[in-house]
């Protein structure tokens, strides 16, 4: 062995940690054959021999060291502490493992509750019709719409329009606008009662909508006029009411229509009547009606 | 004692404390931070009790390198203050730990470990915990190993520069000790 190897193996040496006797935690770091030729080796060098001299020292002062510390324990009061803490933790696990675990079945189920409802509106909204267009609903109203059927004899046919003329292209009314659209019936038993539960309340509001404004109409349009035919002036020949010409409004002393032979109510002759006169395109009168 | 048995706890305790607390004392050299990190090791225990695997070793590795690993983080954390005991007549007890069969020869010793004390707290952390765990705690390499969790070689490499580092510490001391002992044996020449 040389001098190199002994310094490996000094330590070793020292702290007596090879096989041997009295030693059963040997870690065979060095074996009995290295061993011996170690103390061979120191025996022939000074060097080695001082460096084991100090590694021993330094090994009987740690062993001395550690066989005075080795009496030294943690103070009681450390004891009384952590179990005490262990009890504080053991009853803390206890009060929580005695909870029932209601609170989180309340939490889940109102969360799914709440999930399905979301998901029944989120399937109902995309069936619902955008609003009705007022011309369109003013045309159901105006004209003998299905499903209102006291709708025409609630209103006045105002002059000069033809209930029986077809709609005009702007005015006609919209089927799809008047009737209700089919619920998607895919979806769940619960799902079709909301949507049909839905679907009604929707035709209610429409019905409700449409009478509304069927009143306002009503209650803005001109009251209902009666004329007589028109009655040619008598200085004008019948080919002269073919010109054509502009109506006029005007207003005459009820006695005028003694002037043309209708009757005229004494009581009231005081007052003013209503008469639309046909003036020809050279200014001079046609033709005249009386309007009440 | 991890099912909240709190005779199972006390008597783990009693039998575990003392390396543990020993351990972490020879480690820091601080009466107070040893006490500290017992505590919490087996506070830790009773918390993350169930990570601990018996093929892996027995109790006492896992609780030393539960008080590793605690020691660490704290001497990382207290490395800038410096501790009020460093006072050598408030030093931890040890120096109450006296016989009286020679005075003069107890006295030289007891200076002896306490300059060896020093020298072993004054050893960066990662030889010391290896010299605590082979040489005070008196571990094999294999079990130093297994509670540093590395290499058997490295634990020698670490222990043979620790020892080396400590040598060198003790050398002006023991010269000084020599000078000393020959100076009173002067005197009593000359008495």
């Amino acid at each position: 062995m040389n001098c190199e190897r002994f310094q490996m193996v000094a330590e070793d040496l020292a702290r007596n940690d090879g096989p041997q006797e009295g030693n059963p935690r040997g870690l065979m770091v060095i074996d009995t054959s290295e061993r011996a030729g170690a103390l061979a080796h120191v025996a022939g060098c000074e060097q080695c021999a001082q460096i084991l001299t100090a590694q021993n020292e330094l090994s009987e002062s740690l062993h001395s060291l550690a066989e005075e510390m080795q009496v030294l324990q943690a103070p009681p009061h450390l004891e009384a502490q952590l179990l005490a803490a262990h009890r504080s933790q053991t009853r803390s696990l206890a009060i929580q493992s005695s909870q029932p675990p209601r609170l989180y079945w309340i939490t889940a189920v109102a969360a799914l509750l709440l999930l399905v409802l979301g998901l029944m509106v989120w399937r109902v909204r995309p069936n619902s019709e955008p609003p009705v267009s007022t011309a369109g609903k003013s045309n159901s109203v105006l004209e003998p719409a299905a499903g209102s059927p006291g709708a025409r004899q609630s209103l006045l046919v105002p002059v000069g329009v033809n209930p029986t003329a077809p709609p005009s292209a702007n005015g006609a009314p919209d089927q799809r606008d008047t009737q209700p659209k089919r619920v998607n019936h895919k979806a769940s038993r619960f799902g079709r009662r909301f949507a049909a539960a839905a679907q009604l309340a929707k035709h209610k509001r429409e019905e409700r909508a449409i009478k509304e404004q069927a009143n306002a109409l009503a209650a803005n349009a001109e009251p209902a006029e009666v004329a007589t035919d028109f009655v040619p002036v008598g200085y004008v020949s019948a080919l002269d009411l073919q010109e054509g010409g502009q109506l006029v409004r005007v207003e005459l002393p009820r006695l005028a229509l003694a002037s043309f032979g209708l009757p005229v109510n004494m009581d009231r002759v005081d007052e003013r009547v209503k008469a639309d006169v046909l003036v020809g395109p050279d200014g001079l009168a046609r033709a005249i009606r009386f309007v009440k | 004692m991890l099912a909240g048995d709190e005779g199972a706890l006390a008597a783990l305790y009693r039998r575990r404390q003392g390396s543990i607390y020993r351990f972490a004392l020879q480690m820091s050299g601080s009466p107070a931070l040893a006490e500290d990190i017992t505590q919490e090791v087996f506070l830790t225990l009773m918390g993350q009790g169930t990570s601990y695997d018996p093929a892996r070793g027995p109790l006492n590795w896992f609780l030393l390198g539960i008080a590793r690993n605690l020691m660490r983080q704290r001497l990382g954390r207290e490395r800038f203050y410096t501790s009020l005991e460093d006072n050598p007549g408030d030093q931890s007890g040890i120096s109450e730990l006296q016989t009286a069969n020679n005075p003069l020869e107890e006295l030289s010793r007891n200076e002896r470990i306490e300059v060896l004390r020093k020298a072993v707290l004054s050893l960066p952390t990662r030889y010391r915990e290896v010299l605590v765990l082979c040489d005070l705690q008196e571990l094999s390499y294999a079990d130093a190993a297994a509670v540093l969790d590395c290499a058997i070689g490295t634990v020698r490499s670490r222990l043979h520069r620790a020892r080396a580092l400590l040598i060198e510490k003790m050398r002006p001391a023991a010269a000084e000790e020599g000078a000393t002992a020959e100076s009173a044996a002067t005197a009593r020449c000359f008495a």
